[in-house]
């Protein structure tokens, strides 16, 4: 099976980084997408088939826990698999995110091979 | 955290992120010593927090360093031609990365933050020689192009 991907961030060099990191793991990747900010994050969403979604929090228009927020409330979207990639290290806010459902926090900066591996472990998660 | 240990924070965390996101390894100097800053054109990227303290955060470096910095961060070679917006966004997001190590590291895990988006702009040296005497630099080179960083506390007003 191949992935659809979507990637959200304000940073064009994050969302390239997050994309060549995606290219150099294992997974079959079908296609990915990427979205600037969680308003045009949900339009994508609306458009594709999107497996797993990986997320900044601090977006200009639509922040990425309004995205989170927004896709909890949508029966067609809440059940899509969500990580957060951001610089934020509070735990409290790493908690709250929990408590909101996404399957993992990554910081800032990460190694291609962590994302990877976790990556990894949440499709292959989702699928058995 | 007295003002002399947070510069000291901020320039070990600047040369720390540099190092992890772009494999670029800065050197700590004391400010201005043995530079000359006729061949640099800077620009200056300028972000604010807000949540459990408020301030600000600001990185200051020379063009030619930030296409070098977009080349390492993207795995590409430094690019020929101009491209401004490439440069620009690497440096928001090294000051955003350096932006939340040093809110962890001063105000610990639990403390919650709200960073508002990078700006970023061109900054003459004129321009920025006149701030540097009110400023609070700590400043590092990497192939003699130098780093300038800034961390601002607003102090909270209690109103009666």
């Amino acid at each position: 099976m191949a992935y659809n991907i979507l990637i959200v961030d304000d940073s064009k060099t994050i969302r390239s980084i997050l994309s060549k990191t995606l290219g150099l793991t294992r997974l079959a990747i079908n296609q990915i997408f990427e979205a600037g900010n969680g308003k045009e994050a949900l339009e994508c969403l609306q458009e594709n088939w999107i497996d797993l979604v990986l997320t900044d929090l601090n977006m200009p228009v639509m922040s990425g826990i309004e995205l989170i927020d927004a896709m909890a409330k949508d029966g067609m979207l809440k059940d899509i698999p969500v990580i957060v990639v951001s610089t934020d290290g509070s735990t409290t806010r790493i908690e709250e995110l929990k408590e909101k459902g996404i399957r993992e926090y990554i910081r800032k900066p990460f190694t291609p091979e962590a994302i990877g591996e976790i990556i990894d472990r949440i499709l292959e998660a989702v699928n058995e | 955290m007295n003002e002399s240990k947070r510069k000291e924070l901020l320039s070990e965390i600047v040369c720390k992120v540099f190092e992890q996101t772009a494999f670029l390894f800065p050197e700590k100097v004391n400010f201005l010593e043995g530079m000359s800053f006729d061949d640099f054109e800077l620009i200056s990227v300028n972000l604010e927090f807000r949540g459990d303290k408020e301030g600000e955060t600001v990185l200051i470096i020379p063009i030619d360093l930030c296409r070098e910095l977009a080349a390492n961060l993207l795995g590409e070679d430094p690019a020929e031609g101009e491209d401004r917006e490439k440069c620009y966004d690497a440096a928001r997001e090294i000051l955003n990365i350096i932006t939340g190590q040093m809110l962890t590291e001063l105000f610990g895990q639990k403390a919650l933050f709200s960073l508002d988006s990078p700006r970023a702009t061109e900054l003459a040296c004129e321009a920025f020689f006149a701030g540097y005497e009110q400023g609070d630099y700590v400043c590092c080179t990497v192939d003699d192009y130098p780093i300038f960083a800034a961390m601002s506390l607003k102090e909270k007003v209690y109103e009666h």
